[in-house]
């Protein structure tokens, strides 16, 4: 490990709503998991599934997280929600009365107060419900749990969250194996708010859904989002999804946060290599646009994250690595306001982002 | 007849006949597919998609099977086969599958085997269909894994598909559905699992080898993204049949039907008419067992016309050339309910003679069902 991971990072300069303070502050976040081998269970070493990771959130507004599968990004999401104890850093979390507490450094049984406070929804709508309990009790269980509510009020509740999601306040006792995927989805959105939180993670919430039921989904989480003040952090690898969904986002590489920014900044006028490629990758919905724009495609493999290679980690992979990049770690660095990246070059390369469609005529 | 499609495929429809009673799965699919070309097919989950694909190559599995409609598919040598109609474990189909119509999947390791070689399964499929020897086939392999570009094919080909990334796979998959040289390539999503950077990586794969082969490929995905890079043409999917079919730049830019107008309506698209909220489509595909009467979509559709789309079946309507529709707007709705109305009758008859029949043969002692 390097010296310099371990200083503090510094916050981002300016926030998305002037001078608020942040909801939450992750600084130098680390989850390594060891890797074991042999009957002895020996630790051969670490998967750095989060590596060194510093972001803020805003109160009421949407951080989505991007990156391939496996860059680390539902650790971070269950890290903050203390699903995951993390191996070092801080997360402060700010409830407005200007005594922030390090919910990294919490005890378990001293977390239990913020536990109905920071949520989570999970991807899959099949396995993320327990099948042998039905939707009052799904619901219910935070309120119960924490003491917030019981009996026939808890019940009133749970009513009126089923309500607030859009579905039928009579399936209260059905279980959810008589539910649509959808449907599910819906219950897995009310189960993380009954408890009336203020932060939520959205671990790719809407990716297994259909097409017309993913709608239905963004369109209900943008709705409660307003009726309540939530704040999302919204984990996805759909950059359609999360581009129109958040307003700014983390790009990550193998546990790292490589660009982070306003997400018309960073998908308008991308400063990392990656996030270049990431978007150049996207397909566009539009037939007209097919040849519209350079396509980068990314040689290799992603970097195997209990075995990265030295310098920047992106290195193999990238079209404008020099020698420098091989031996040297960049640093993540401002570039614009409130837009920095960890790259070397960031400041000199005229890297292209997403070609503006025209709209098509519907 | 000469035409320029290797596949036609008739208002096929497949079935499951389950306990739970009958699953529509495929009901009254049409379409065409080019010569050298790429159909795409969209739908949502459930619309029928894998099991179409797998009826055409007589891979449904009981209690499902093909029930009505042809499959004809124009052979290299001039001849022309109905599919439909070939024992689906008889000699006929089995010369087909692998070698004229081939399919890759969205996982891999499903269709790849865990205890052989990439080598040894690939080879053996064309030692089988080519009579080659061993060393012919593995030599063809290795063509076949360079043509996929396999990083280190010459490592790979004595690998276990467990041992390769998801990437890897999917190329070993692919190499293993071009092997045979066939006319028709179909993928079931097979980028799906991928993340977008490899997704892109396929794909672009996916459209050099078309090119190159001059095969023709049916690309299933219900990702419209998908098919906006990849295909020439786009059937599109919803409950069993093909509700709408025609050049990519025309269903894209000029869609027809309801459901595609909407379907396009509902997806987020980058770049595109920043934070507009998205219109989302109301209610949920139906419960294969409760399907709606009249138009399938009857009860999502925005233009519905009561008394019109929940009486009528909408028919087949051929707009311009290749383009087709499935929506009574496109329809003379008093001719499309005299000939409905028609049928009904004829039906109604037919099934009171069946019935009296019955009943004699039931007075008679015969065997009660
Ligand atoms: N073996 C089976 N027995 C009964 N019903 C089946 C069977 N296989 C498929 N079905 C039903 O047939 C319908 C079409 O299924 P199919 O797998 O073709 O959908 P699809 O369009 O490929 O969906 P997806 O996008 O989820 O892959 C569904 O309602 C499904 O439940
Ligand atoms: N509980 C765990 N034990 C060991 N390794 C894990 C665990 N959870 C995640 N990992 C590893 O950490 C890395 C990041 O995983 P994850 O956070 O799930 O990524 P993402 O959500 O971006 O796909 C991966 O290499 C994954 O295999
Ligand atoms: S530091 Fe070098 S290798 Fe890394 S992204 Fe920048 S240019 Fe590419
Ligand atoms: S037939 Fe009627 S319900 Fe069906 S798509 Fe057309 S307008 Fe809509
Ligand atoms: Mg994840
Ligand atoms: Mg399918």
């Amino acid at each position: 490990m390097t010296s310099e991971s371990q200083q503090p990072q510094q916050p981002e300069a300016t926030g998305p709503n002037g001078n608020r303070k942040p909801l939450l502050s992750v600084r130098n976040l680390k989850m390594h998991f060891p890797v074991v081998k042999g009957l002895m269970r020996r630790t051969v070493g670490y998967t750095k599934a989060v590596d060194d990771v510093s972001f803020d959130v805003y109160p009421g507004e949407t951080y989505g997280l991007v990156g391939e599968s496996g860059c680390g990004k539902t650790s971070i999401g269950r890290c903050i929600t203390r699903i995951l104890e993390p191996t070092a850093g801080t997360i402060l979390y700010d409830q407005g009365d200007g005594r922030p507490v390090d919910i990294a450094n919490l005890r378990n049984r001293d977390m239990r107060p913020y536990r109905s406070e920071l949520r989570m929804i999970f991807q899959d709508p099949f396995s993320s419900l327990n099948p042998r309990l039905p939707v009052l009790e799904i619901i219910g269980e935070v309120l119960k749990v924490n003491g917030i509510a019981d009996g026939a009020e808890l019940e009133a509740r749970v009513r009126d969250m089923l309500r607030k999601v859009g579905l039928r306040a009579e399936y209260l006792r059905r279980y959810p194996h008589a539910f649509s995927g959808g449907e599910r989805q819906r219950i897995g959105v009310a189960r993380a708010l009954a408890s009336n939180p203020k932060l939520v993670v959205c671990d790719e919430a809407v990716s297994a859904l259909d097409v017309s039921i993913q709608a239905q989904t963004i369109n209900l989480l943008q709705d409660l989002q307003d009726e309540f003040d939530l704040t999302y952090v919204f984990v996805a690898h759909d950059l359609s999804v999360v581009e129109h969904i958040s307003d700014r986002i983390g790009v990550m590489y193998v546990g790292k946060l490589v660009e982070t920014g306003t997400v018309d900044d960073v998908f308008s006028r991308p400063r990392h290599p990656y996030t270049e490629a990431l978007l150049s990758a996207v397909p566009k919905a539009d037939p007209a646009l097919r040849d519209a724009g350079k396509r980068i495609r990314l040689p290799g493999e992603v970097a195997d994250p209990s075995d990265p290679p030295p310098g920047c980690y992106f290195h193999p992979r990238c079209a404008y690595a020099k020698e420098r990049c091989r031996t040297e770690e960049p640093q993540m660095r401002e570039i614009a306001p409130g837009h920095s990246a960890k790259c070397h070059f960031a400041h000199e390369l005229d890297l292209k982002g997403v070609v503006a469609a025209e709209t098509a005529s519907r | 007849m000469p035409d320029n499609n290797l596949l036609t495929v008739d208002e096929l429809k497949t079935y499951f006949f389950t306990d739970e009673g009958v699953v529509k799965a495929v009901d009254g699919l049409t379409l065409e597919v080019p010569r050298g070309r790429t159909l795409g097919v969209v739908g949502e989950s459930g619309s029928g998609k894998s099991v179409g694909a797998r009826s055409l190559m007589q891979l449904v599995d009981p209690p499902g099977r093909i029930v009505e409609g042809s499959i004809m598919l124009n052979r290299a040598d001039g001849s022309t086969v109905d599919i439909s109609s070939l024992d689906p474990r008889g000699p006929a189909i089995r010369a087909i599958r692998g070698d004229e119509i081939a399919m890759i999947f969205q996982e891999p390791m499903s269709s790849l085997s865990p205890v052989h070689t990439v080598g040894d399964q690939i080879g053996e499929m064309i030692e089988l269909h080519w009579g080659y020897t061993k060393a012919q086939a593995r030599d063809r392999v290795l063509e076949l894994l360079q043509q996929v570009e396999m990083p280190k094919a010459r490592g790979v080909i004595d690998s276990y598909t467990f041992e390769l990334s998801g990437g890897m796979r999917q190329r070993a998959m692919i190499a293993m559905g071009l092997a045979c040289d066939p006319s028709l390539l179909i993928a079931d999503e097979p980028t799906t699992a991928l993340d977008v950077t490899t997704q892109a990586v396929i794909l672009d794969l996916i459209r050099r080898l078309q090119e190159s082969f001059g095969m023709s490929v049916l690309f299933i995905t219900h990702a419209l993204g998908v098919i906006a890079e990849l295909a020439d043409h786009v059937a599109v999917m919803y409950l069993g049949s093909v509700v709408e079919q025609g050049s990519v730049m025309d269903v894209f830019h000029r869609p027809q039907h309801p459901y595609t107008r909407s379907l396009l309506r509902s997806i987020p698209s980058l770049g595109l008419e920043k934070k507009r909220r998205l219109e989302a489509i109301r209610g949920m595909v139906p419960h294969p067992f409760n399907r709606p009467g009249g138009c399938p979509f009857h009860n999502r559709c925005p233009e519905f016309m009561p008394g019109v789309c929940d009486q009528l079946v909408p028919p087949l309507e051929h707009l311009d050339a290749g383009r087709t529709v499935r929506c009574l707007l496109h329809s003379d709705v008093d001719e499309v309910r005299a000939r409905q109305e028609e049928q009904a009758a004829a039906e109604r008859e037919a099934a009171a003679g069946e019935a009296a029949a019955q009943r004699s043969v039931g007075k008679r002692g015969g065997e009660s069902r």
